[in-house]
């Protein structure tokens, strides 16, 4: 425990420059108001910050994405309280207490409740990233190719279950992505495959194009189709967070952390689950029930530390098992790769000074939020009174830009385009987008582990069942989908019966 | 009106589609090489994981189109249409995006097609209710600003490369 104490303090120092300390405040700036404005997500943020950085030493590079994934997972809340509407997917829930907050004239006390929920929410996930992820490290080191592979398979399937409305759509789109990560060629002899002679598609497709245009391109087609409103923002009090709140409500911050960190550590599943997990926990542990979705001070401070808890808890697997823990850690994971860190199970082995850099990087970023929540909260709510039409066109010359610095090529620009169109097509029809990028992101890992596991067994499919992990596992997988394809099959009878 | 694109129908023809998608990728995977003359056993061929996919889509496909099949049946609901995908704003925007990333860029200065795309993104959504020339001004101011910031953030600070 003392040597991950040191460890930290190394990073700290290691990260107190005045070069650093400004990308992280200059990051979780950026991340707040991409945050704030609805439309763009957390996920859109870091892919796009991923591009601009690709020529920034690898420490720099991941400490701006860092304090940028902080930064948005926190200024979403802004635009929930203020104008009903979450700036990014994860504060959703906050909307609910947030903007009746806002409509008795307690918007900046809301606001308050919010940036002390997130910072305390990180520093929650921050501990068990510090103490646990060596262990959990540890752990991984005892997986086979049986368990990576049922593990990325898990990955897929639990972020189609929970991310969309539709399992069985959620499930489809995680197989696409599987099916887009197979694109070019294969690891074992250099086949091509669904290239049909396109020189560029024949080295896959890469990412962060793919990310920038599903996250982004189609985020912005989405956000377009729909006039925007006039905004209208609530005129707020003090937004300094008051220690009562703190102090009254320490079991619900605790209980919400520890749910935002499991949620995060699950893989694929993400923030928003995390936000709505702690929320719906806090209404049936509270003494004041009735006041949830009528501006509960509890409410919201469960749902702020939930979404925020989950971001420390999303890297621990990414960082041990190279499995993310949710969308925006998917693309993340994918940055880290590009920067030449390599995550999995040998991190603790060839690189453990990088887990505490992590945690370091997400204090950095806890402060920023700390500062912004505190003194530029009246500033930073101008940017929501932006019109769309300003703002649009910049993303997108930054989807544009951010495909094409990856190789300087123009295939990625076309790649973010298809995969724009693609991506608004299947979110118009209910698709959720966070299983494909999964399965994007796990489709390698996935059938390299499942070709070794079936050369190790000969074919045997036994192994894949009988080894303990594998057995947990796969038992869950299976689990999830007879129980939602039974779910399916109810809901269908009901209505029947009903009417007979 | 449905809000979403979420009707039995779409549901019906959206698993009649993945089902020929996954049977597209299963047939493109049983063609793949096989690579038997290298030693290569059934788990090592290229088109053993892609054909996986491509069974699993087919069946996935195939409970989505049987639940849209009886969900219509159950509901002859006229109301129960999907909003459409492309409305008047998105008809507006294709086009605008289209053209700047597959025609403009690459085959003019980054700086020119930007601001051009820029200007005229503006433009075009800004409200009709402003006057003319407001419209016409903030538009140009947008694209200009816009250009200047990019390429410098880009490639004077981070040192990218731009189009």
């Amino acid at each position: 425990m003392f040597d991950g104490l040191i460890a930290f303090g190394h990073s700290i120092a290691t990260f107190s420059t005045p070069t650093a300390i400004g990308y992280a405040l200059l990051a979780s700036l950026v991340g707040v108001v991409m945050g704030a404005l609805p439309g763009l997500t957390a996920t859109m943020a870091l892919a796009l910050m991923t591009t601009l950085t690709l020529k920034l030493p690898a420490n720099e590079a991941l400490l701006i994405l860092i304090c940028t994934y902080v930064g948005a997972i926190y200024g979403g809340s802004r635009s929930a309280i203020l104008l009903n509407i979450p700036g990014t997917p994860a504060s959703a829930a906050s909307c609910l207490d947030g903007y009746a907050l806002a409509k008795q004239g307690l918007a900046g006390r809301a606001m308050g409740i919010a940036t002390s929920g997130s910072v305390l929410g990180t520093l929650i996930g921050m501990f068990f990233l510090m103490f646990f992820t060596p262990y959990l490290g540890g752990m991984a080191l005892k997986f086979g190719a049986y368990e990576f592979f049922w593990l990325a398979l898990f990955g897929v399937i639990i972020a189609g279950t929970l991310t969309g409305d539709d399992p069985l759509k959620g499930w489809i789109a995680g197989i696409g992505g599987l099916f887009i990560a197979g694109i070019g060629q294969e690891p074992q002899y250099g086949y091509e495959r669904f290239a049909y002679g396109v020189r560029d598609l024949a080295g896959g497709i890469q990412l962060v194009p793919a990310l920038v245009g599903a996250f982004g391109f189609a985020e912005l087609l989405t956000a377009m189709k729909e006039r925007q409103l006039p905004v209208k923002i609530s005129a707020f009090d003090t937004v300094i967070p008051k220690l009562g709140d703190v102090t009254k409500y320490w079991r619900t911050i605790l209980r919400s952390g520890l749910i935002g960190t499991g949620v995060g550590i699950v893989p694929g599943v993400g923030e928003d689950v995390a936000a709505w997990s702690s929320y719906a926990a806090a209404k049936r542990a509270s003494q004041e029930k009735e006041l949830f979705g009528k501006g509960s001070i509890e409410g919201l401070m469960a749902a702020e530390t939930g979404d925020n808890a989950c971001v420390p808890g999303a890297m621990i697997p990414v960082l041990t098992l190279a499995i993310p823990g949710s969308a925006p850690a998917a693309v993340l994971m994918a940055a880290m790769i590009i920067h030449g860190v390599k995550p999995g199970p040998l991190i603790m082995i060839e690189s453990p000074q990088f887990v505490y850099d992590v945690v370091a990087m997400m204090l950095f970023a806890t402060i920023g939020i700390l500062i912004y929540g505190l003194v530029l909260t009246k500033a930073l709510v101008q940017v929501l009174r932006v019109p769309q039409h300003y703002i649009v066109p910049i993303i997108f010359v930054l989807c544009a830009v951010g495909s094409f610095a990856i190789a300087g090529r123009l295939f990625d620009v076309y790649v973010m385009l298809a995969f724009g169109l693609i991506g608004f097509w299947l979110r118009h029809y209910g698709y959720p987008m966070a299983p494909l990028v999964l399965g994007i992101v796990l489709g390698d890992l996935l059938e390299k582990n499942l070709r070794r596991a079936l050369l190790l067994s000969d074919g045997d499919l036994l192994p894949f069942f009988t080894r303990p992990i594998s057995a947990v596992v796969a038992a869950l997988i299976f689990g999830t989908i007879g129980w939602k394809l039974w779910s399916m099959r109810q809901s269908r009878l009901k209505p029947l019966s009903s009417a007979s | 009106m449905n809000e979403s694109g979420n009707t039995a129908r779409t549901d019906l023809l959206g698993g009649a589609g993945w089902m020929a998608f996954g049977l597209w990728i299963l047939i493109e995977a049983l063609r793949m090489d096989r690579f038997k003359s290298m030693g290569a056993s059934v788990y090592t061929m290229p088109g053993f994981v892609p054909g996986m996919i491509g069974a699993v889509i087919i069946a996935l496909g195939l409970i989505l189109a049987v639940r849209g099949w009886r969900k219509r049946a159950a509901t002859q609901d006229p109301a129960d249409q999907a909003e459409p995908l492309i409305n008047r704003r998105i008809a507006l925007m294709l086009p605008l995006t289209l053209v700047y990333a597959v025609a403009l860029l690459g085959r003019l200065p980054f700086w020119l097609a930007t601001a051009l795309f820029v200007t005229g993104f503006t433009w075009a959504f800004t409200p009709t209710e402003q006057p003319k020339l407001r419209r016409v001004i903030t538009a140009l101011v947008s694209g200009v600003i816009t250009t200047a910031v990019v390429v410098f953030v880009f490639q004077e600070i981070f040192l990218v490369r731009l189009p």
